[in-house]
C-alpha cells in the first residue's frame, strides 16, 4: 500500500447530503434574486409593453382549445358524453390555480425566463419520478372549477367546482372519479338568466366510472426530446398534440405536458426552458394557488385572459393554474377568476382501488367497473335549459 | 445544461442568475467534498452557502479565459476554509488544526490507525503550501496546474511543491512493519488491526 494511495482512498469518504445541497441553492438563489430584483426595478415598462401584446385569437376558440388539449383524454372523454347525452353544457374546462395578488394584474416582472430557467434547474436536481408500469396507474388527485355554461332560453355560466380523482395506465384503462361542490355564478346576470331558466339544480351529480383501455388516455411522453431546442421545434410545429398556432396555444400545451402525466424531471426540465423562451410570457413573483399554497406563478396574457402556471419552488412541479380576466377583450369583466385548479397529490399505484401510499379508494359499483371502453356516463342531473 | 461552465459565469453579471445556480448544481457536491474533508462534514454543511455566496458576488473576479470554474472555486473555498480555522482557534499560529479533527468518518471505514498515524505524522511535515497542492490534487483531482490556480501561485512552484509532498509523505509513510501488499478495495480486512 502506498502512502498516496492510502491518504486518497482517506478522502473518499462522503457524500453530501441533497438537504444540504437544497439549502444551500436556496441561500444562493435567494441572494440572486436579490440583486435580480435591484437590476430589473427599472424594466416595469418593458413589463407592460409585453403584457400587452395579446395574441388576438377569438374568445370562443381560445375556450375552445383549453377544453380540447386541458387534462387530456380523461376531460375530453367526460366531455364528449355530456354532448351525447343533452347538446346543451358546454363544460369549458379552464385549469388554473394561483390566485392572483391582488392589485397586480399581469404581473409587472420581466424576469420570466430566469424564474422559468430556476425552476428547470430544480426539476434537474429531482429524483426521477415513478413511471406506471404495465398493470400500474398514475394517480392524480385535485381541485379545481371551470366555467359551465348551459345553452338554452336564457343560457347563463356557473363556476362549478370539482373534486377529481383519476387512475390512468399507459394503455389508457383506469378510473375517473369526481364530485362537484356548489357553483357560483360568474355575474349577477347569470343569476338573473338562471332564474328566468327556472332554477334549474345546479350542481352535477358525482361519477366514479371505471375505463376499459383506451377509455381515459395517459401522454405518452417517452419519445419526447429533452434537449429544449428539440421539443421547442416539436412543440411549436404542433407535433405533439396538434392545434392552431400561436403563443398562447404554446403555453397551453406545456401544461397539457405537465398535467396529469408522469413527465420526468428532465422533460420538465426542458419544458420550462421552453416556457422561458416563449416571447411574452410574464412572472408573478410568488404567488398563492388555491389550495392556501405559495408558488411561483407565471403567466400569458392574450385577449384580456390571463392563463397562469404556479410552481412549487423547492421541487418545481406544477402546484396549480388560474385562469382569470386582466383586460380588455375577454367576455367576462376584469378581475373575474373563471378557471382554477390545485394538483393535491400524485402518485403510481397498482390498482384503481387503491389511492398513494396504498390508501384504499372503495371501488364504484362492480357495473360500472366492468364498463366498456367508451364509458356510458351521462349528467344525471344537468339542466337541460329547456 | 448546455454550454460551458465559463459561459455560466459570464452570463451572470448580465442577470442570468440561473446559470449561477447551473454551476452551483455542478460543482457544489465536489466543493462540500472539499470543505468536508477540510473541516469536517458538519462545518462543510455550513460553509458551503458561504463559498458559493462568496463566488456569486466575486464573480467578475474570474478568469474568462479558463474553461473550468473548479479552480477558480477552490481557491475561494480555500480562503473561507483559512477564515474558518482562523476563527475556530485564534491561539493555534498554524492557518489549519490537526489533522485529526476531520477523519472521524475516514476512522468509520479505515480501522488503520498505525497507518494513519503515519500519514498525519508525513504530512505535518509539509508546509501548508505542500500540504495544500497535494490535497487538492490526491483529494479533489485538480490537475498540478489547476491546483496552482486555485493556490494562486506559479505552475512550476506546484509541481515542485507537489513533487516534494509526495516524497515526504512517502518517506514518512514507509516505516518498518508496514507491507505494501495489501488492496485498497477491501479495506476492512486489509487495514483491520487484527490483520
Amino acid at each position: 500500500m502506498d502512502a498516496l494511495q492510502l491518504l486518497e482512498e482517506l478522502g473518499r469518504v462522503e457524500v453530501v447530503d441533497a438537504d444540504v445541497l437544497d439549502r444551500t441553492a436556496d441561500t444562493l438563489k435567494a441572494a440572486i434574486a436579490v440583486e435580480e430584483r435591484h437590476r430589473t426595478d427599472g424594466d416595469l415598462a418593458d413589463a407592460h409593453r409585453l403584457i400587452a401584446a395579446p395574441s388576438g385569437v377569438g374568445s370562443d376558440d381560445r375556450h375552445e382549445e383549453r377544453r380540447r388539449s386541458r387534462h387530456g383524454g380523461g376531460r375530453r372523454r367526460q366531455r364528449s358524453s355530456l354532448r351525447a347525452a343533452v347538446t346543451v353544457v358546454v363544460v369549458a374546462a379552464v385549469g388554473i390555480a394561483g390566485a392572483l395578488k391582488p392589485g397586480t394584474p399581469g404581473g409587472p416582472t420581466p424576469a420570466a425566463a430566469a424564474v422559468l430557467k430556476h425552476l428547470a434547474l430544480v426539476a434537474i436536481g429531482q429524483p426521477a419520478g415513478d413511471v406506471p408500469g404495465p398493470g400500474q396507474f398514475l394517480y392524480v388527485e385535485s381541485d379545481e372549477a371551470y366555467t359551465s355554461t348551459t345553452v338554452g332560453s336564457p343560457t347563463y355560466t356557473v363556476l362549478m367546482p370539482e373534486h377529481r380523482q383519476i387512475w390512468v395506465a399507459p394503455d389508457g384503462s383506469g378510473r375517473l372519479d369526481e364530485s362537484y361542490g356548489q357553483p357560483e355564478f360568474l355575474s349577477a346576470q347569470d343569476h338573473a338568466d338562471w332564474v328566468a331558466a327556472g332554477s334549474p339544480p345546479l350542481p352535477h351529480a358525482p361519477s366514479d366510472t371505471s375505463f376499459g383501455p383506451g377509455g381515459l388516455s395517459l401522454m405518452d411522453l417517452s419519445h419526447l426530446p429533452t434537449d429544449p431546442s428539440s421539443l421547442a421545434a416539436q412543440i411549436s410545429s404542433r407535433q405533439i398534440e396538434g392545434g392552431p398556432p400561436g403563443t398562447a396555444e404554446d403555453f397551453t400545451q406545456i401544461g397539457d405536458l405537465l398535467r396529469e402525466t408522469d413527465a420526468s424531471p428532465a422533460l420538465r426540465s426542458a419544458l420550462y426552458q421552453v416556457a422561458a423562451s416563449l416571447p411574452g410570457i410574464t412572472s408573478l413573483g410568488t404567488v398563492t394557488d388555491h389550495a392556501g399554497r405559495p408558488g411561483i406563478g407565471v403567466a400569458y396574457v392574450h385577449g384580456g385572459e390571463q392563463d397562469e402556471l404556479v410552481f412549487d419552488p423547492q421541487t418545481s412541479a406544477l402546484l396549480g393554474e388560474q385562469n382569470s380576466v386582466v383586460g380588455p377583450g375577454s367576455a367576462y369583466r376584469v378581475g373575474t377568476v373563471f378557471g382554477w385548479i390545485v394538483f393535491r397529490q400524485s402518485a403510481v399505484v397498482d390498482s384503481t382501488a387503491t389511492g398513494p401510499n396504498g390508501a384504499p379508494v372503495p371501488l364504484p359499483p362492480a357495473s360500472s367497473a366492468a364498463s366498456p371502453a367508451v364509458p356510458i356516463k351521462g349528467p344525471k342531473s344537468v339542466p337541460t335549459g329547456g | 445544461m448546455d454550454g460551458t461552465d465559463t459561459e455560466a459565469v459570464e452570463r451572470s453579471p448580465a442577470g442570468d442568475g440561473a446559470a449561477f445556480v447551473e454551476l452551483f448544481w455542478h460543482h457544489g457536491p465536489a466543493v462540500h467534498g472539499y470543505l468536508s474533508r477540510r473541516a469536517g462534514r458538519q462545518d462543510a454543511d455550513e460553509l458551503l452557502s458561504e463559498v458559493w455566496l462568496r463566488a456569486f458576488r466575486s464573480r467578475s473576479s474570474y478568469d474568462h479565459t479558463v474553461a473550468d470554474t473548479r479552480p477558480w472555486l477552490y481557491g475561494i473555498a480555500r480562503n473561507v476554509l483559512r477564515a474558518h480555522w482562523r476563527g475556530q482557534d485564534r491561539t493555534r499560529r498554524s492557518m489549519e488544526p490537526a489533522f485529526t479533527d476531520p477523519w472521524p468518518e475516514a476512522d468509520d471505514r479505515l480501522d488503520a490507525f498505525a497507518q494513519r498515524e503515519a500519514l498525519e505524522r508525513g504530512l505535518a511535515t509539509l508546509s501548508e503550501d505542500e500540504r495544500e497542492v497535494l490535497l487538492l490534487v490526491v483529494w479533489e483531482h485538480l490537475t498540478p496546474a489547476q491546483a496552482a490556480e486555485a493556490l494562486a501561485i506559479p505552475q512550476g512552484t506546484a509541481r515542485s511543491r507537489l513533487h516534494r509532498a509526495r516524497t515526504l509523505v512517502r518517506d514518512a509513510f514507509e516505516i518498518p512493519g508496514i507491507t505494501g501488499s495489501t488492496s485498497l478495495h477491501n479495506p476492512s480486512r486489509s487495514w483491520s488491526k487484527e490483520a
